[in-house]
């Protein structure tokens, strides 16, 4: 491992895929962001009617679950990062600062609640964010957060509680930090595997998850009208485009990421498929980003009308673009 | 500093730390190649704040509770910090049932100082702004 003298601070798109890149890049493998998104296969796609996220709104998730992406990265490199979880506060606070002080580069799991250097209208109880240590300077850490255009700083207090936050997905002040890189990783051998098994969550998973998902929450959302409360359904539709367009996601709900993973496949294997397969799945994210956009009006809105059948089918219009991405990427694979 | 600065004050750091926020997108160019833009606060359609917006509504709404004395300061809160009653029972490591004890003001005014004072940290306010209710705190 090259690790390199000074840490660069940059902005990624997703929180968890950009610390990982960030540690990897610290640490001399030079790699994007998409191709790591797309070799932990990290798109996905659930709806989750009955588990109730804060605020009360059901899950819709556009990629796998948390930690996926660490767990993920880690068996298609053979890169291995050192994870720890704590159920002692100072201690984990100790072993930070310690490795703190030896220079080391460190991922931390936090509340996004807990961090004050959030507008304190974006600190929402979401407690799977990521972001990278990377420094100590009068007694505050640095922090290299990747919605952030410069580092900041966070008080230790403050980094505790966010690192200690109770709830669902509890961090339980767990960090990691990569300690062996293999020389000479073959990126290129790597990838149409982890195509095969993206193709292989979204076709195969059954109902609330994958491309079923999808036209499962298309249904949900056709059948709400009259069942439920014209403010709970504006505010459902909000909460979707907030997670599709808002938390990070690049745009199009990790959509558009996922083609530029394709394309990168396409410029190292030069298969006229994956070149293809991009441009069908861009077309795809603006479908999704259409939806999105409807969506968001509806909810901006409060007096608009709500067209749920009209919703529902450029919902149902993006996901089967998206499932004919899928099964031709089947046939390469 | 008068009240009026301080939330003035408090409005153009928030401003601040919404500017230094940059959403990085992926955007596919003429030839079909894909790059990264960074959108800023002012180009970024953000949902969040409306969702805050709901949050505060009802935070108005149990105030008026609260000076009714229907309601504790402790409900006023958890929706002026963006919590609802079952992540802000998590929080605390209590069941909801608790909680919604200490939503009504007998209980309330029963409860002890280290109770106080977990419920201070977590709304990051000062236990006297509980007791006494500041809204503003």
């Amino acid at each position: 491992m090259k690790v390199k003298d000074r840490y660069e601070h940059r902005t990624y798109a997703h929180c968890e895929t950009g610390t990982v890149v960030s540690l990897l890049r610290h640490h001399g493998l030079e790699i994007s962001e998409p191709m790591v998104f797309g070799l932990a296969s990290g798109m996905m796609f659930a709806f989750l009617p009955f588990v109730k996220m804060p605020g009360g709104m059901p899950i819709v998730a556009y990629r796998s679950i948390p930690k996926s992406i660490i767990g993920g990265i880690q068996r298609r490199l053979g890169v291995k990062f050192e994870v720890r979880k704590y159920r002692d506060e100072a201690k984990a606070m100790e072993d930070l600062s310690e490795l703190i002080d030896k220079k080391q580069v460190v991922g931390v799991q936090t509340s996004i609640f807990w961090l004050p250097y959030f507008p304190q209208e974006a600190r929402i109880p979401f407690n799977a964010h990521n972001i990278v240590i990377f420094g100590k300077e009068n007694g505050e850490y640095l922090v290299s957060e990747p919605v952030l255009e410069e580092p900041t700083r966070i008080k230790p207090q403050d980094l505790q509680n966010a690192r200690f936050a109770k709830g669902v997905m509890a961090p339980k002040g767990f960090m990691y930090y990569p300690t062996h890189i293999p020389e000479n990783i073959d990126i290129n051998s790597l990838i149409l595997k982890s195509i095969k098994r993206t193709n292989f969550m979204m076709l195969s998973a059954p109902t609330p998850c994958g491309v079923r998902g999808i036209f499962y929450l298309a249904n949900y959302i056709e059948k709400l009208g009259g069942k439920k409360s014209e403010k709970y359904i504006r505010s459902l539709l909000g909460h979707i485009t907030l997670m599709q367009e808002e938390v990070g996601t690049g745009g199009g709900g990790f959509r558009y990421m996922y083609a530029a993973f394709l394309e990168e496949a396409y410029e190292r294997l030069e298969i006229p498929a994956l070149q293809e397969a991009s441009r069908k799945m861009t077309e795809a994210g603006h479908l999704w980003r259409n939806f999105a956009l409807v969506c968001a009006r509806t909810f901006k809105r409060k007096d608009s009308e709500i067209d749920l059948p009209h919703i529902a089918d450029l919902l149902r219009i993006a996901g089967k673009a998206e499932k004919e991405v899928h099964l031709m990427l089947r046939k390469i694979t | 500093m008068t009240t009026e600065d301080d939330k003035q004050n408090q409005l153009m750091t928030r401003d601040t730390r919404w500017q230094q926020m940059a959403w990085t997108m992926y955007k596919v160019d003429d030839r079909g190649k894909y790059e990264t833009t960074l959108e800023g606060y002012d180009d970024h359609l953000v949902m969040t704040v409306p969702f805050a917006d709901a949050s505060q509504e009802k935070a108005a709404e149990v105030k008026q509770r609260v000076l009714r004395n229907e309601s504790s300061p402790i409900e006023f809160f958890m929706y002026k910090r963006l919590l609802d009653p079952k992540s802000l029972a998590q929080a605390m490591g209590i069941t909801l049932w608790r909680l919604k004890r200490h939503f009504k003001p007998g209980v309330f005014k029963k409860l002890d100082q280290n109770k106080l004072q977990e419920y201070a940290k977590i709304f990051n306010v000062q236990v006297d702004d509980l007791k006494n209710f500041r809204e503003d705190a």
